[in-house]
Parts: structure tokens; sequence; C-alpha cells
């Protein structure tokens, strides 16, 4: 029987090529979107996780700092002495830029005690030896290889004095053994790593192995209580979670697309299933006469499905890893870096595979049983009698699916209302995706009620519009909207949810570039931003204050405000943007934006110390007001901080804390500067300005000079980066929807051809039958539109303004009318553009062959 | 003879079957008069329908020449052969091909509608006809509420809905029960005798085809015998 099938189901389908091909192609594209977002997930999760555990080496443990910007190295001694700690290795380490000669490159700079930190990390030294003294380096044989240095050759290191001379005493092959997934790096010496980053008596981490008869989580929790609020102990895949929660709503927004577009092909799929078997009732009848059960049938509809399905996810999983691949260099260029992540590595894994294969067919059979089980419920006499047979998806839709729709949308919508942020907590991951699902099962219900609506709307509203437009051949194209009510819904659905998806991400995109313009025209006043290896939140080296002096007496500078910009993690245990300002100078050039609070009052507040200026994110996870005091891990013990005023946040890092310099250095005794505003004097322009820094410290401090305009162009850059994926998305998701269109009008044209050569025999010109069908998709495109762009509009709010409260971004919303206007336009001309091939296709019919047709 | 409404000289129609040419109407010569009721008989694959879709329009010949109503049909456009289609032309089928969204009188009304005719005016020709053909209590039904018999009734009625001099009809008893064809070839013969109007009809019924009164037997796509009957009613 299954040979039976198979061989049934393959000359089918080879006989209806056009129509195979698109319904693989909606599979594919469907499933390509779901890889590829899988895939990207994936690759970031898995990069962040290599880069840790390459990092800990066989550490079982790790105590890093919360502050940003290390802890105490008495702390080791601390660590070490603890019971049941076999090695405490010390670890100082920062992004650095390297040159050597003419040749530039990015690294991963460690500074190590080279006999203790093989107790974690295994170095394949192919030459030399690792660095026993200030001055000395070993690199990774892929850094010598960017740098052209051979064992014994100098680099030059960028440290918060400018560059370091370093004279190379080893390479070692990093594949395989340690840190081999942390792109180019090489170690210094700890105490040169001190001097080198300013992090002087401090470290940024202590690698722990746990002595054997002991285990490692009561290790854990006695660190963790015998050490200070300045460090955190945790495992390493611990730590990466961080990272997860940061990346969630990117990873939301992401798995939203590819949901979308499956969606999208799943339609496809109905459609075309529902038409192979209508066209076939009869075919199917002849099997069923001739002793073939009903299960057999629907097994026979099922295999067919099934194979395309098979055949759509191999090439959507082909397509989704190109697509992957391609994302992960834009992501990786575009923003990613921004949370640490250098490289994300596109790897398709088994269960990828297999996830790619359960949704290609899943989706296919899913989409089919409905039109598979209705071909057996028409009996073989009346299938097999000549002329209009029934057809799936002709049932005229009753209200019970009405209720049921309407209960699915108002019920989530009412636990959405439940569950929506009051601004006393962050939304967790997990309410994230039972959101995820909510919107879902919103989805079905408009999906359930639609036929329902449909058939209302057209008697109401397209019957006697299109009747009053295009007189008699209007009116049979709205009477063919609801001949088949299901199927035109199911279209609809397709085209709608695309289309909100655009609305609801132009909407946003909109808001948030809105908000990010308004916020940075208010808050970054000064003319210039110096840094040494800036990236995207700050420089990776940080300068000294004697350079920052240096600086100020300048020909030219009026006024430099230094700032620091660092990762802490604060109360609740999770990462929060700490940023640092004199608070003195800051107001003599900007305002920072407030949500809640007065700038001058705030200010003032600053300016004494002892005060906070944090975002919406931040109040709701430490659960502060106005006037409330919090505390701060500080090398120096807890500190404890009041907020003065909470301030817009545009940075999508979970939330952000200002507070001033003297409260900075007086507790955390650190000096250096991230990055330092830059003022020029009347007269003096800022390009001249910068000419003469790059022109005496451009190349020692390797320093990076953005001018204002500069700068905002750099930052909307990566959010359009961003927004520019998620675009791409969108469009994917539109010609599917474009396809699922022109599919459904083709079904419809194929199941009604006598009735167009009737048409044509009793005096309908070519243009009038083309008329009909256009105007059918016309409709479909009014309806879809404007459902999708309501219901893009409605996502938008929700994803706007709950934002500050999943990554901590403020989004004050705008009414995006371009993208509106683009949604409204696509729906207007892509529903009849993709009618127009099926139109013309039925009104060239030969009408003879037409009338013919059975 | 009466005025000539149809005239094929040496009319031939191939089609291609795969790799061979299948000849469909081989050399077909004959005129029809205004106010005929014609029946074209011959067995399956004689040509017969093919003839009629050429004398109409909806086909064009391979070689020769059909000329409607004064008309060489091979040098129209299609647009202008749509619009002689809608003037001067009804059709009936045997599938009845009625479309079933629309109800008995908009299914009359159809041809009035494509050409432009105010709905009110159309509708009232279209109740008018249905009188005729005996089904006003049926003219808000759609099709899947009427009998075999009515639908093809209703068919008759849109045929003539435009005043068509010429009739063509395609096996319209061929999907009925004896007696509603019956009534259906009586309502034709009404039509020729209370309107003149000129009816061509293919069927493979002899009993249908006694009806007319004249008879072309078709074999092999040539005319076989073409002979003055008198017609069984009249």
């Amino acid at each position: 029987m299954t040979s039976l099938y198979a061989r049934l189901a393959r000359r089918y389908l080879a006989g209806k090529k056009g129509r195979s091909l698109m319904t693989l192609l909606g599979i594919a594209l469907g499933v390509t979107m779901v890889v590829a977002v899988l895939l990207i997930n994936n690759a970031i999760l898995a990069s962040y996780e290599n880069l840790l555990s390459a990092a800990a080496g066989r550490a079982d443990l790790q105590v890093s700092a919360t502050t940003g910007f290390g802890f105490r190295e008495e702390v080791l001694k601390a660590v070490a002495a603890s019971p049941g700690v076999a090695a405490a290795v010390p670890v100082v380490r920062s992004g650095s830029p390297v040159v050597a000669g003419d040749r530039q490159a990015g690294a991963t700079f460690y500074g190590i005690d080279a006999e203790q930190d093989q107790k974690v990390r295994d170095y394949r030294l192919t030459s030399g030896r690792l660095p026993t003294a200030v001055g000395e380096t070993a690199i990774s044989t892929e850094l010598a290889g960017n740098l052209a240095v051979e064992n014994g050759g100098k680099l030059s290191l960028l440290t918060t004095k400018g560059l370091k001379e370093f004279t190379v005493v080893g390479i070692f092959d990093a594949a395989g053994t340690v840190r081999g997934a942390l792109g180019p790096f090489g170690v210094i010496t700890l105490p040169a790593a001190q001097v080198a980053y300013g992090k002087e008596g401090r470290l940024d981490l202590i690698d722990v192995t746990v002595a054997d008869g002991h285990a490692v989580e009561a290790v854990r929790d006695l660190l963790a209580g015998a050490l200070d609020d300045q460090v955190r102990v945790g495992t390493p895949v611990e730590r990466s979670k961080d990272m997860q929660r940061l990346l969630d709503s990117v990873i939301f927004l992401l798995t939203m697309a590819g949901a979308i577009s499956l969606f999208a092909g799943a339609f496809i799929i109905y459609t075309n299933v529902s038409m192979s078997v209508a066209e076939r009732q009869r075919d199917l009848s002849i099997l069923r006469a001739l002793g073939m059960k009903r299960g057999e049938v629907i097994g026979l509809v099922l295999t067919e499905a099934g194979l395309l399905g098979l055949l759509g996810a191999l090439l959507g999983l082909v397509w989704g890893y190109g697509m992957a691949t391609f994302m992960a260099g834009q992501m990786t260029d575009q923003f990613l870096t921004s949370y640490g992540v250098q490289t994300a590595a596109v790897t398709i894994t088994l269960p990828t595979v297999a996830v790619a294969l359960a949704v290609g067919v899943g989706a296919a059979l899913f989409a089919a049983f409905g039109p598979a089980r209705e071909t057996v419920t028409v009996s073989p006499v009346d299938a097999m009698r000549p002329g209009d047979g029934p057809a799936a998806g002709a049932k005229r839709p009753g209200w019970g699916r009405v209720a049921a729709g309407l209960g699915l949308l108002l019920g989530s919508a009412v636990v959405l209302w439940l569950t929506w942020p009051d601004g006393s907590a962050m939304v967790s991951p997990l309410l994230l995706r039972a959101w995820g699902l909510l919107l879902v099962l919103m989805l079905l219900g408009v999906v359930v009620m639609l036929p329902a609506l449909l058939t209302g709307l057209t008697r109401v509203i397209f019957r006697p519009f299109l009747t009053a437009i295009f007189g008699i051949t209007g009116r049979l194209a709205a009477d063919n909207l609801v001949r088949m009510p299901r199927r035109t819904a199911a279209t609809i659905c397709s085209l709608m949810v695309s289309l909100s998806f655009m609305v609801a991400m132009g909407g946003v995109e909109a808001s948030q570039m809105s908000t990010f313009d308004a916020w940075y025209e208010k808050t970054i006043a000064w003319d210039m931003n110096v840094s040494s290896s800036f990236s995207g939140i700050g420089a990776q080296v940080e300068m000294d204050a004697a350079f920052v002096r240096e600086l100020a007496q300048v020909e030219g500078v009026r006024l430099v405000s230094p700032q620091k910009m660092m990762r802490v993690i604060i109360g609740d245990g999770d990462q929060a943007f700490l940023q640092v300002f004199d608070f003195e100078l800051l107001r003599q050039y900007s305002e920072t934006m407030l949500e809640e609070g007065d700038w001058e009052t705030a200010a003032d507040l600053m300016e004494q110390g002892g005060h906070t200026i944090i975002s919406p994110a931040i109040a709701a996870r430490l659960k502060v007001g106005l006037g409330d005091s919090f505390t701060l891990p500080s090398p120096d013990g807890p500190v404890s901080v009041k907020v003065a005023a909470i301030m817009s946040d545009v940075t999508p890092y979970g939330g952000t804390i200002s507070i001033d310099q003297q409260d900075y250095v007086k507790n955390w005794h650190d000096e250096t500067a991230t990055n330092v505003a830059v003022l020029v004097t009347p007269g003096a322009t800022p390009e001249a300005v910068k000419e003469r820094l790059m022109d005496r410290w451009g190349e020692s401090m390797h320093l990076n000079i953005r001018l204002n305009r500069e700068f905002w162009q750099e930052l909307r850059a990566a959010y359009e980066g961003f927004y520019g994926l998620m675009d791409g998305l969108v469009w994917v998701a539109i010609l599917v929807s474009g396809l699922a269109i022109a599919n459904t009008l083709l079904a419809s044209i194929l199941e009604r051809k006598r009735e167009f050569g009737l048409l044509r025999a009793v005096g309908s010109r070519p243009s009038e039958v083309l008329r009909v069908v256009v105007g059918e998709s016309l409709s479909i495109g009014i309806i879809g539109g404007l459902i999708g762009v309501a219901a893009g509009l409605g996502l938008q709010w929700c994803i706007g303004s709950s934002s500050q409260y999943i990554n901590g971004a403020t989004v004050r919303l705008v009414l995006d009318v371009t993208t509106i206007a683009t949604a409204v336009g696509v729906a207007l001309v892509l529903a009849p553009l993709a009618g127009l091939l099926p139109a013309r296709w039925a009104a060239r019919l030969d009408v003879v062959e037409a009338l013919r047709y059975e | 003879m009466t005025e000539e409404i149809i005239r094929l000289e040496r009319v031939v129609k191939e089609f291609r079957r795969g790799d061979t040419a299948v000849r469909a109407v081989d050399g077909v010569s004959l005129t029809i008069g205004r106010g005929e009721f014609v029946s074209i008989m011959g067995k399956s694959g004689s040509g017969k329908s093919t003839l009629l879709h050429l004398m109409s329009g909806l086909q064009q010949a391979t070689q020769g020449s059909v000329r409607l109503l004064g008309r060489e049909l091979s040098q129209l456009k299609d647009d202008d052969l749509t619009l002689l289609r809608r003037t001067h032309v009804g059709f009936i089928f045997q599938f009845f091909n009625l479309l079933p969204t629309l109800t008995a009188l908009e299914n009359v009304a159809l041809p009035l509608l494509l050409a432009k005719v105010r709905t009110s005016v159309a509708e009232a020709k279209a109740l008018e006809l249905l009188k005729t053909v005996g089904l006003t209590s049926r003219a808000a039904h759609k099709p899947d509420e009427l009998s075999g018999g009515q639908m093809q009734r209703v068919a008759i009625a849109r045929a003539l809905a435009g005043d068509p001099p010429l009739l063509f009809a395609d096996e319209p008893t061929g999907n009925l029960d004896s007696a509603s064809g019956e009534e259906i070839l009586l309502l034709l013969k009404q039509m020729q005798i209370d309107r003149g109007q000129t009816i061509v009809m293919v069927t493979h019924d002899a009993k249908a085809a006694a009806y007319g009164d004249r008879l072309i037997t078709m074999r092999d796509g040539r005319v076989l015998d073409d002979q003055l009957t008198g017609g069984m009613v009249g």
C-alpha cells in the first residue's frame, strides 16, 4: 500500500509541477526562517558559552567582579585559603588593539601568573615559553599570523598610558586546547596587565579548581558566603545565562519573525492541498469506489503533503543555513560586539536538522489534514457525478467558530492585560515566552473567526462596493470571496500576519529612532568624544587621569569631561549598565532626558554626591522610586545611593545607573576614563581640534575621536543594522504571503474554470474576466491590510510600551505613517499583483476547453 | 431559402493530440437560414460539437471560411468576437453552466448586465423571460435549489436575454430525464415558432433531433447527410 501511495503521490505531484513548486517554496521559505532564527540564536549563545568555558579552561568555578572594574587583589588570598579550593588562578584581562610594524589587530590580552595559570589551562607552545617578566608576551598562532611576528619579535599593546612595547617570548597553538573560541589572544604577566590596564591592585577574575572530594556547589556556596558584594561566584555556565537574558528580546523578535513566515507558509500548503483534493475529488472517489478505505485515502493525501514537506524542509535547511551565516556576520558587525560577542559561528547540528524536518513535514501534514478529511466525507457517487463537485473548504462558517475565535482573542488579551508590567518588576524570560504563546493564540482566534467575519464583511461592504464600481463582474468577484470562506480566510491571514509584523516592526523602529534622536539631542551635547579603541558602548582600554589632564591643555579645548561606562551586577543578581559623569561639568553642556523628576534639582543632588539617576528598568528591578535609596556593590563594599531622578534610557542592556564621579572615585579608587567628552572654545572648530589631538596622540594612544555628528551616525547605524535585518525577515514573510495569494486565486480559478468559460461564452471580454479575479484579490488585500495594520499597531504598542521592562530601553511610541502607508500600499498592490498572473490566465482560457472542464 | 445567417465554406478544424493532428471537422460547407431549427447529429467524436463551436465563434477554423450574420469570423479580433456573441448569439449547454452564486433571475440577467444594461431594466427583462420558460416562482432561487430541467430552462432564458437572432444548443437534453428533456425541446420549438428564433442544436439523440426541421448527420468530421425533416412539432 505504501508503495502505491508513493507512486500515486509522485505522479500527481509531477503532473502539477507549478503547484508542487509553489507548495515546496511555501514550506521551504517558512523552514528557512525557522532554521535561520534557530541557528542564529544557537550561534550567539554558543559563542558566548564557548567564550566563557574556553576562558575558564578546567576551572570549576569563577570569581568575577560585580562592579565592572575588577575587585581587590586581597580576595585572591581569601579564595585560595578557602576549604575545598585546590587552585585559585588570578586573571586580569582586556580587549586591546595591538600593533606590530605597520600591522594592526584586535585581540584579548590576559594578565596571568604563568605557573598558576597552567593548573587550569593548557598552552600548546609551538615555540618559546610563557611570559615571566614585565615586557614579555606570548601570543596565539592566530595573532602571530595577523601581525606577522615571530618568536623574539616585538609588538605594541595599547594601555591606559598609550602604546607599550612587549617582546614576544612564546607562540602557542590555541586551537583545541585553551581559549580556542576566543579569537586572537595573548598573555602577559599579571603585574604587567595590572599596570597596562590601570588595574593596579585589582583582578578581573579568579579561576578556581575544586579539590578532590569536595562538591563544586558546596565550595561555591562557601565562597559566596565568605566573600563580599564586590564579587560573584559561579560556574562558567551560570555566567552565560547573563548573556541569554540580555539577548532574550532579540531572540524573541527573531523567533516571532520565523514563526510568522512559517505561518504564512502553512497557509500555502493548506490552500494547495485543498485545491489538489478538490480537483481530484473524482479520482479519489474512484479509488474509494474501487475499494480504498477512508483512512487510506487520507493517507494518500497526507503522503503527498508529507513528501513536499520533506523536500521543502531540506531546501529550507540549506537556505536557512545560508541566511543564518549572512545574518550572523551582520549581527556581530552591527550590534553583538556591544554584548561582548566577537564571533558567532553558525553550525548545523542534528537537533537543528530534526527541528527543520519536523517543522516542514509537520506543517505540511497539519495543513493537509483538514482538506484530506473533508475528501472522504463526500460520498463517492456524488463526487463522481460530472459537474461541479463539492470541494473542501466550502463549508459555511458557523457561529460556534466565531464564539471560539472571539473567546481565544479576548481570553488572551485579558491574560496579557493581567500580566502586563506595572513598573514594579521586569518581564521574566518565562513571561516573555508566555506572551509569545498568547500572540499565537490571538492569531489563532482571528484565524478561527475570520471566515465568518469575511462572510459578513462581504455581504455588508464588498458586494455593494464592488458591484457599484465594476457592475456584475464586481459582484461575481465579491461572491467568489466567500465561496471558499476558509481558504480565502487562510490567505487573508497570511497577508495579515506579515503586514502586522511589518507595521509593528516599522513602528517600533520609528519609535525607538525618534526616542533616540530626542535623547541624543538633549543628552549628547559635546563637540567630540575621545576614547582609545572604541567598541560600541565604551573603550576597551581606559585612559588614565594624567592623560585626561593633558587633553584639557590642548589649544582650542574649553572643557574635558571624563566618563566611565561599565557593566555591574546589582542587587537582584543581574547586570546593569553603570555610567559615571562629573555632573558639575556635565550640566554645563548637557542635560539628561528624564521620565520622572526635574533636571535642575537632580543635577544639584548629583553634584552633592550620594545620589543616582536611574532608568525605569532599574526602578522596576530594584523596586525603587524617586527619593528611595539602594546600594551598589563597590570594591569598598556596598555604597548607598539615593534616586534623584528617573531617566529615559535608550540602551538595551537591561537598565542604566548614573552616578557622580566623586562617588565613583571615592569608592572604586579608579580615576581612569573610558571616554572623554570634549567641548571646544568659541572660535575653534571641532574638526581642527580633532586634528590637533590626533596629531599628538593618534598613534601613541591609539585615539579614536568622534565628532558629535559622527557619533550620532554611528549609533543610528547600529540600530539600522538591527532593523535592517528585521526588515529583511519582514519582506520574506511578505513574499510568502504574496505567493499564498497568487496560489489561492489560482486554486479558485482552477475550480471555476467552467464559470470563466461561460462568462466568456455569454459575452464577457477578457478584460472583464480579469476584473473579476483582480477584484477578488483586491478584496483579499483590503481585508488583510486592514486587519494587518490594526493588529500591527496593537503589536507595536505591546512591544514599545513593554520594552523598558524587557531589555531596559525606553521607547516613546510614535505613529509611523511611512510604514503604515507602505503596508497599505503592499496590501493594495501586492494582492492585485499576485492576482494578475492567475487573472490573465483566466482571461485567456480557451472557452471551449473551459466549458468542457469537469 | 430565407435570409442566410450562417455560411460555412470548406471548413477544416484540426487539433493536435500529442504528435498527431486530428481533423475534427473536415471540409464542411453549409448554410443556415434565419428561422431554421437545425439539428446536428452524429456519434461521439463525429465533429458535431466542434462544428457548433466553429459556427458560434467559440473556436476558430484551421482552414476555410465561417461567416456569421455576414461577418467573416476569422477576421474578427477577440473583443469583436466577444461582442458579436454578446449581442447576436445565445448558448445552451449540456451542463447548464449557471453561476452558482447568482439567483435564477441574476443568471438570466447576466448577459444584459455584462452589456451594461441598467440593472432594473435587465432584471425586468429577465423576469419576463423566466415567465416565458415558466419559472417565475423560482426567480430568487440559486441553481443548487433547482432541478435539472429547471436549471436548463433558466439557461434557455439566459440564452434569450439579449434577443439574439441565433441560439446554439449543445446537447441541451443530455443531462436530463426524458420528461424534462421533452419539456426543454418543446420550449425550444416554441421559441422558434413564437419568436422566429434560429436554433442550431447538437445532439446524439434521434428523438431530440426530430424536433428540428432540418437534420445534418455527421461522421468523421464530414457531413454525411443534410435533409429537411419538417419538424416533429409545428
